[in-house]
């Protein structure tokens, strides 16, 4: 018995030993990974469009399809487009490119004081409203912006979206939403705010990033939900939702910070 | 030292020692035998089945925080929770109850959240939910 004691006391001794070193192994910090130095907002819109059909399509959708969540391109802008090949405008860093027929029209500076020259002129010149300039900077200081419109008959390419900035979204007690304090003339019906009553709710920080669901009410981290394309496809083929091909979304980053009843937005990124 | 005490010891000893090297492990889920859930025709959740090419979902719940929804052998979705999360779930839930709110928060929310939270820093289960049609 004194054996089998000296045995399990040595036995115990060990395990101690090892799982002293399993839980500092577990503390051992690592650095901080690197402040991320290229663009954190990501946009890329290809659009076509056919001068003899007059048909157009943009980030994958067709011209049928844009009508109904109403985009519509104006008549003047088509005609426009019906004199260049392609047009692309790309900016990216310190630069704005703008090419026509793939040869380079002109190249502005999209430095930080050229961006503030250009905000003060729409606020001098445009009848909107001041324009919050830390957020305009928020959005473009480390931003990669690709709009290409070509003549072509095929379908244009997917949208890329990968936003880490969060888009901020007011919404009032009666319903009226305004998306970067724009309105947009669009009010949320009485049962959603009912429930965004019941349950409290005065911000909500939403970010979906290629898939993940991230949410948190009132500062407080909800469990995330993880969807994917095929289980999507599985639910789509179940309910008849004719969803289409979901391809571009889960390759998307896209996120909202919502203040309910003047609640606060909340400084938060998507995707981290 | 007395014969009682000394069985007593050893036998803590003996679960302290089974623990540790279940910690040490990396404390795997220990599985649970799987429970057959039937779906009468006419619900939402038997659309849902019947759309799988092996009339079968499987929900497979992990006390680590993980839960998936699977199907043909896909993952069609999964929630990611720690105790924490949860417990901020449940008083979201607890929110929409209104009067009852006190209620739901000690005889749901907070045994709720004693209970995850012993599953997942101590001992962690799998418990997988056949879903079929009936």
């Amino acid at each position: 018995m004194n054996k089998f004691l000296k045995i399990l006391f040595s036995l115990l001794a060990i395990l101690m030993i090892s799982i002293f070193a399993v839980i500092q192994e577990a503390k051992v910090v690592t650095a901080a990974p690197p402040a991320q130095a290229g663009p954190v907002n990501q946009l890329f819109v290809d659009a076509t469009y056919n001068p003899q059909t007059k048909a157009y399509s943009i980030g994958g959708f067709t011209q049928e399809q844009l009508k109904q969540v109403g985009v519509t391109l104006p008549d003047q802008v088509l005609a426009l487009l019906g004199n260049f090949k392609q047009v692309t405008l790309k900016i990216n860093g310190a630069t704005l490119d703008v090419l026509a027929d793939e040869a380079k029209l002109a190249t502005l500076n999209w430095d930080k004081a050229s961006r503030t020259w250009l905000y003060g002129m729409i606020d001098n010149f445009s009848q909107m409203a001041p324009l919050d300039q830390q957020r305009a900077e928020l959005w473009l200081d480390k931003a990669d912006i690709q709009l290409v419109v070509r003549q072509s008959t095929e379908i244009s390419k997917p949208l890329v979206i990968d936003l880490n900035t969060v888009v901020n979204v007011d919404v009032a007690k009666t319903g009226e939403v305004k998306v970067e304090g724009f309105d947009t003339g669009n009010k949320l019906p009485a049962q959603v705010t009912g429930l965004m009553d019941a349950a409290k709710v005065q911000d909500m920080t939403v970010c979906w990033s290629k898939g993940v669901l991230k949410n948190k009410v009132n500062g407080a981290e909800i469990p995330a939900l993880t969807l994917y394309q095929e289980g999507v496809s599985v639910v789509d083929k179940a309910f008849g939702l004719n969803l289409g091909d979901l391809g571009q979304l889960f390759q998307s980053q896209l996120g909202a910070s919502v203040a309910y009843g003047g609640g606060m937005h909340t400084d938060s990124q998507c995707g981290n | 030292m007395s014969r009682v005490l000394r069985i007593v010891l050893i036998t803590l000893a003996v679960i302290v020692l089974l623990y540790g090297v279940y910690y040490i492990l990396g404390r795997p889920a220990l599985p649970i035998p799987a429970i057959r859930y039937k779906v009468s025709p006419g619900t939402q959740l038997y659309d849902l089945v019947k759309a799988t090419e092996s009339d079968e979902l499987r929900l497979t719940v992990v006390t680590d925080g993980q839960i998936d929804v699977t199907g043909d052998g896909n993952r069609m979705a999964s929630i990611q929770y720690t105790p924490k999360t949860l417990g901020n779930a449940l008083t979201l839930a607890g929110n929409f109850m209104g009067k009852d709110q006190q209620k739901f928060q000690t005889s749901v929310s907070k045994p709720l959240q004693n209970l995850s939270s012993l599953l997942y820093n101590v001992f962690r289960f799998k418990l997988t939910v056949l879903i079929v049609p009936a």
